[in-house]
């Protein structure tokens, strides 16, 4: 159940990254909307039904997208973050926010590489630049909604679904 | 040192990530599956992104339409003037139409028969800041396949990259993947309109391969030649905006800037240039068995 939740919500943030978007002027447009959920879904879920929705998350932005990289930026994302909490020992919306700020640094880079290959040189110019700057402008800016907006979600349907909490031991 | 189990773990998974790599990226994509994937995924997806689409076009035309009313006389006052303008422009056009088909037919030249045309709407675009394509509201169904030229009033707009059953994938020429075989208008340079989208020059393109030795000014206008056989013959692209001619170099720097605008893409006009049961090879080509005929 918690998997066809996870992808009813990535399903929507795909669409609002393809059509809300895009409709806003530049200096919006170019955040990634679907970051926060995967760092959402793998700093502070339950296992159950992640790795699927991320994978497919992935695979349907290459396929919409002209070009592709996210289905690696949203795995490496997941295997380099999910044990985090662990580690720290903590979870809340600054740990959430520092992961994001580091999704969107591995996510940028990630497309300069596949952009590096396929022009054959290094790609970086001031619009690069300033498309990850607006990014991770972006990231902290609304790191700490998102935190807040995932947070009070899941909690609510996990209630829904199950009486209990589903969240990460 | 390592348990078998955990090296078959390993392997897996180093297989599966090179899998995902080789799938993701689009320039190594060109198997029918991938197709199919894309098909698939514009199938599952276009329905939300065209309601989606709709809701935001809905609040759009209420704020334009309303909210804008304070300025609508003035530019009234001006697209009056305007349209006078391009009233005599038109009398002016349609009586050199006439002029040249008078002597075309005096020199006995076949007419170029106009394409089949489909309007469509965008109703999504690529998710990532680092590519330049687009979904619209057409597709299969309506006659639309793979290699139609995509093209909006201003001028080429881009191709159909991939086409679902009501909806298609178009990638727009300022691409870095996309390449249009163009020619300047005034002097017959011939290039290729390479897109800089994505991380270089947002909206830009580049006219690669022009010789130093062309004559290529700021300015002048850049069409189709209608040798890749995908954009027919004479299509507008945009026009030159900066030239670097290096002491070195076979090649002159052209950059073009094209008239369509890409940040306002809304409607498109899909070019039927081959029939869906084979008839026909592109738009090039058509126009080739047209220009030997001539």
């Amino acid at each position: 159940m918690h998997f066809f939740v996870y992808l009813v919500f990535a399903v929507l943030l795909i669409c609002m990254q393809t059509t809300l978007m895009p409709a806003l002027p530049d200096w919006f447009a170019h955040y990634d909307l679907l970051i926060p959920l995967v760092v959402y879904l793998t700093l502070f879920r339950a296992s159950t039904g992640i790795l699927p929705v991320i994978i497919i998350s992935g695979v349907l932005m290459d396929l919409l997208s002209g070009g592709g990289g996210y289905i690696i930026c949203f795995l490496l994302i997941f295997i380099s973050f999910r044990h985090t909490t662990g580690y720290f020992h903590f979870k809340n919306h600054v740990l959430f926010l520092m992961v994001v700020v580091l999704a969107v640094v591995m996510e940028n880079f990630i497309f300069n590489v596949v952009l590096s290959f396929q022009l054959h040189t290094v790609n970086f110019s001031f619009v690069s630049a300033r498309i990850f700057l607006v990014q991770l402008f972006w990231a902290v800016m609304s790191g700490p909604f998102f935190y807040r907006l995932y947070y009070h979600v899941f909690t609510e349907i996990d209630q829904l679904i199950t009486g209990g909490i589903r969240e990460k031991a | 040192m390592f348990s078998k189990r955990m090296m078959v773990t390993v392997g897996a998974m180093v297989m599966i990530v090179l899998y995902l790599m080789v799938f993701s990226f689009a320039y190594l994509r060109k198997s029918s599956i991938e197709d199919a994937a894309t098909r698939t995924a514009l199938l599952f997806a276009a329905p939300f992104q065209a309601t989606f689409s709709h809701s935001i076009g809905f609040i759009e035309d209420i704020w334009t339409h309303y909210f804008y009313l304070v300025s609508v006389s003035k530019e009234n006052n001006a697209l009056k003037n305007a349209l006078a303008a391009c009233r005599e422009q038109n009398n002016a056009c349609r009586e050199t139409a006439m002029a040249n088909a008078r002597l075309r037919a005096l020199v006995g030249l076949k007419e170029k028969s106009p394409y089949q045309m489909s309007a469509a709407e965008v109703i999504a675009k690529d998710p990532s800041p680092w590519y330049k394509t687009v979904v619209i509201n057409k597709g299969g169904d309506d006659g639309i396949a793979a290699g139609f030229p995509v093209v909006v009033p201003e001028g080429v707009a881009g191709y159909v990259v991939s086409a679902g059953k009501n909806s298609a994938k178009v990638l727009l020429i300022i691409d870095r993947n996309s390449a249009v075989d163009a020619l300047v208008q005034r002097t017959r340079a011939r290039g290729l309109v390479q897109g800089m989208a994505g991380g270089v020059a947002g909206g830009l393109c580049r006219f690669d391969y022009a010789l130093r030795k062309l004559d290529i000014r700021v300015g002048d206008t850049v069409v189709t030649s209608g040798f890749d056989g995908i954009y027919p013959k004479g299509f507008r692209v945009g026009s030159i905006s900066k030239i670097v001619r290096r002491n070195a170099g076979l090649f002159q720097e052209v950059e073009v800037t094209p008239y369509a605008d890409f940040t306002k893409i809304e409607e498109v006009m899909i070019l039927h240039t081959r029939s869906l049961d084979g008839e026909g090879d592109g738009a090039g080509d058509a126009l080739n068995k047209t220009d030997t005929a001539e």
